[in-house]
């Protein structure tokens, strides 16, 4: 339960020193009222905090999570809609003020997107938030006309007194509410699932159409009165910092204004972030050339001879460490078991630096004066952007304002400020005038925040029985510091092994790092998911029989951690969950039907985000080195949906990004810099090698589990254990493109 | 230099430099910023329009190069944004993101202007020069199979 703000400082006077503060300019800066519950807004009158309510009765409803193509802006909506009982034909959304948001103590709630928790984290408030208004309204209604609260209806934005068929529109009654009381949270009682009608339907997504006629503007298209353009060099080795530069023509091309030095490191508030020269110009193109005709000297940093053989092996030298970096989990006794075992296994798995990829390059508008700021970014974390803005900038947060524009794809990438913090720097270059700064995609290549490239060994230990005795994995990787407990996915194993060791050796790297969809996860997954495999060929074992027999409600170890599991469940109740969608994908799938020759399934589980997964994908080689994807087969069990239709695209969209990384997805590092540039050399999944999915839902537990990014990881390995199960070679490093792929027993 | 040429059925002249590409002609000079720079190397399919009646990357091609010519945009696609692909780009809810969705509408609109009624491996032989990164491409068969079914019940 979230209770409302309760402001002990003056909210007028707050407002009027923000409004002062701002000077009066701010695009799109709202002044709000005197009253935080009720104001006057450009679309009609604001109730708390959330929904403006126009007297033609539209609704706006103010949405605290970004749209990056998840479908945010309207399961976000849904959410309110319902409670509300508003008409979804005559609903609007907007972005939410972050200046008003951080002013009034965070009023919005979570603000940044990512982990898709954005229905989890934000489902109570808004629920809660809808149910107030509605019952507001009922109340103003029921003082107007004179009549008891309990003979009114609200519905589709409509208060019907039944007994005399009088009717009144929300619009109409915004005056009324704001004389009612704000209903108490803790006594509203939420509508039950099964009365939804908003909720869980297949709602579209109310922002697609402006992507299919131009009229949808991204953050890159931004186009403000009197804005200059601004593009970018950016050090070439990480940690390197600009020396000199001799700008030659530069300055005097056609118009070209001005040169700006960019700080990285600790001046640019962003951890990661290395310097850069920028120039500022009437329009794009001109400043690129701008920027590229300048001759730059850059200091190189000690990674200048950093590379990908380098990082490798200083990855390699974690498997011999002697002690870990943290055990992640620890039962029974590995060694010994080993020691015992009737046969061990033994493999090493790796997986690279991978680059988010968004399909917008970066870019940032900002707007500096000597009082105050203001910026237009593209971004999944408003509140650092908005706090490193201001620092950057040297002004107070409260002096500045965040405008949420539209993401052309996020996947993590978007969570880093860098941008933010360059605008800002080439913004208080040229005071007074908005600058957009536009990355180009080389740029965004690059200079990213990268997947960790990983090493795993893995090491089983089967009894004579061909039962499992021991799992012991080794992870090596560079940490992130937001990752408190290590690489994901690796200690949550479901599997009943009595004796487990699962540790993790930091090895870091000066490659800065970064979340990218399906994050650590992405890292474990494949490893996990290609050794089971691998255990079960040794047995000569049917794949998904094997997994299955080592998920086994009635022996799965109670010490399993919890993880991201956020169902209540205990670790017998996960893995039944998980083995139910087992089971479900090889039906699915006809796992048991033989295929052809050179054809085969590979068959892959996954817990995430309280979310259960399975895949099964099935190939075909081609004989000369590569394969086909015939189809990938998915079983899901995310729990609650908010929005079918979207839920189906976020998996099919997983799909399409876990093959990629499989398939192609590579960043090698030479010189100290990244060595991909564009499209070119690191290579996307394209339309014809898309595979059908075919997804298989069990729908039938309440919380909201991840749809939007679980997927990403468990297809990984689902693909390469069916190219060795098509009689291809035992992929143990990604990409699959490093690889020829020619059957086992192809004669040479 | 000073350059003349139809956008969206509508004379236009601009001043640029010969070698200016057509993309930051159109977005930046002309305010048209639906077709989009994704990669600049002709890569992603971001930029496609189609002048003459032929998709191009707009990227890769000058805006001398396109002197004198006729050059259709997603914003002149249709009047009122009612293409049979952009009505089955809504129905079957195709885009993520939407980034993409510009140049890949401007490609279908191509494929269907040639070949009114495309087998799947036509659609996607097509289509392949247009990447999604939001993984929109089964969408996209749908949508195009749409409109084609549509185009041809006329």
């Amino acid at each position: 339960m979230f209770p409302l703000p309760s402001s002990k400082v003056s909210r007028r006077s707050l407002i009027a020193s923000v409004a002062a503060a701002a000077g009066g300019l701010v695009i799109g800066f709202r002044f709000l009222g005197s009253d935080r519950r009720f104001a006057e807004s450009a679309n009609g009158v604001e109730i708390l905090n959330w929904i403006t309510i126009a007297p033609d009765n539209t609704i706006t409803i103010r949405i605290a999570q970004t749209e990056m193509g998840q479908g945010a802006i309207t399961a976000m909506a849904q959410l309110l809609t319902e409670e509300l009982a508003a008409d979804w034909r005559n609903i609007r959304t907007e972005y939410i003020s972050i200046a008003k948001h951080l002013a009034e103590g965070r009023v919005y709630g979570r603000t940044e997107t990512s982990a898709s928790a954005g229905l989890r984290k934000s489902e109570n408030r808004l629920r809660i938030i809808g149910a107030q208004i509605r019952i507001m309204l009922i109340r103003a209604a029921a003082e107007r006309l004179g009549v008891p609260e309990s003979e009114l209806v609200a519905e589709d934005s409509i208060i019907t007194h039944r007994l005399t068929g009088n009717k009144l529109t929300y619009g109409g009654l915004t005056a009324d509410v704001a004389k009612v009381a704000v209903p108490d949270a803790k006594s509203l009682e939420l509508k039950q699932p099964k009365d939804w009608r908003c909720i869980g339907r297949s709602m579209r997504r109310l922002d697609i159409p402006g992507s299919t006629d131009g009229s949808a503007i991204f953050g890159f298209d931004l186009q403000l009165p009197g804005m200059k353009y601004a593009a970018i060099q950016i050090c070439p080795v990480f940690g390197g910092t600009l020396k000199s530069y001799k700008a030659g023509k530069a300055l005097s091309r056609p118009g070209v204004h001005q040169i700006v030095e960019i700080k990285g490191g600790k001046a640019g508030h962003v951890a990661g972030m290395d310097d850069a020269l920028a120039v500022i110009a009437d329009d794009y193109w001109q400043a690129l050339q701008a920027v590229n005709a300048i001759s730059i000297e850059w200091k190189d940093s000690d990674w200048v001879t950093g590379d990908s053989a380098a990082i490798l092996a200083n990855l390699r030298s974690g498997l011999s460490a002697a002690q870990p970096s943290r055990i992640l989990r620890q039962e029974g006794d590995v060694e010994t078991a080993l020691s015992q075992a009737a046969r061990t296994l033994e493999a090493e798995y790796f997986v690279p630096y991978l680059e988010p990829a968004t399909m917008e390059p970066m870019n940032c508008t900002a707007l500096v004066t000597d009082q105050h700021f203001e910026l237009w970014a593209p971004t999944q974390h408003p509140e650092d952007a908005i706090r490193v803005a201001a620092r950057v900038a040297g002004l107070p947060v409260k002096r500045g304002e965040l405008h949420l524009v539209r993401l052309g794809g996020g996947f993590g990438r978007r969570i880093a400020c860098d941008f933010v913090s360059q605008a800002i720097q080439v913004a208080k270059a040229m005071k007074g005038v908005p600058v957009k700064l536009c990355w180009t995609r080389e740029d965004t290549m690059r200079h990213s925040f990268y997947r960790q490239a990983s090493l795993s060994r893995f090491r089983g230990g089967i009894a004579a029985d061909g039962s499992v005795l021991a799992w012991e994995h080794r992870i090596t990787c560079q940490q992130r510091k937001e990752e408190v407990a290590g690489p994901f996915g690796a200690d949550t194993l479901l599997y009943s092994v009595p004796n487990v060791k699962i540790d993790f050796v930091i090895r870091n790297s000066f490659v800065p790092a970064g979340p990218m969809r399906g994050v650590g996860y992405t890292i474990n997954c494949f490893g996990i998911q290609s050794f089971i495999d691998e255990l079960a060929a040794a047995l000569s074992m049917d794949t998904y029989a094997f997994q299955r027999s080592l998920l086994d409600p009635l022996t799965t170890p109670s010490t399993v951690p919890t993880g991201e599991s956020n169902d209540g469940l205990n670790p017998s109740m996960r893995s039944s969950r998980l083995r139910t969608v087992l089971d479900e994908v090889a039906q699915k799938a006809n796992w048991d039907t033989p295929l052809g020759t050179n054809r085969g399934r590979g068959i892959a589980a996954h817990e995430q985000g309280g979310a259960y997964y399975a895949i099964v994908a099935e190939v075909t080689l081609d004989g000369k080195g590569w394969f086909t994807i015939d189809r990938i087969v998915v079983a899901a069990d995310p729990g609650r949906l908010a929005n079918p239709a979207n839920a189906r695209a976020q998996i099919e969209g997983s799909v399409a990004y876990g093959l990629t990384a499989a398939m192609y997805g590579e960043i090698t590092l030479h010189n100290g810099g990244v060595k991909q540039r564009n499209f070119s050399d690191y290579q996307i999944l394209r339309i014809d090698e898309m595979p059908e999915v075919e997804i298989h839902w069990v729908l039938d537990r309440s919380v909201w589990g991840d749809v939007s990014q679980s997927v990403v990881s468990p297809v990984q390995p689902a693909l390469t254990n069916a190219i060795f199960n098509a009689g291809g070679p035992r992929i143990r490093s990604l990409p699959i493109k490093n690889h020829r792929i020619f059957p086992r027993d192809a004669k040479p | 230099m000073r350059f003349e040429f139809i956008v969206n059925n509508t004379r236009r002249s601009v001043e640029a430099l010969a070698e200016e590409p057509l993309l930051w002609v159109l977005r930046d000079k002309l305010g048209l910023t639906g077709t989009k720079y994704g990669c600049g190397v002709g890569a992603c399919g971001a930029c496609t329009v189609h002048v003459d009646d032929r998709p191009v990357f707009s990227c890769l091609v000058t805006i001398s190069a396109v002197s004198g010519k006729s050059v259709t945009t997603i914003e002149g696609l249709a009047r009122y944004g009612q293409h049979p692909l952009q009505r089955a780009w809504i129905e079957e809810q195709v885009p993520q993101c939407g980034y993409c969705q510009s140049g890949q509408i401007m490609m279908a609109a191509d494929l269907l202007a040639r070949n009114p009624n495309p087998s799947q491996s036509e659609i996607v032989a097509h289509m392949v020069g247009n990447i999604c990164r939001c993984g929109t491409y089964l969408a996209i068969q749908r949508a195009i199979r749409r409109a084609a079914d549509e185009i041809s019940k006329r």
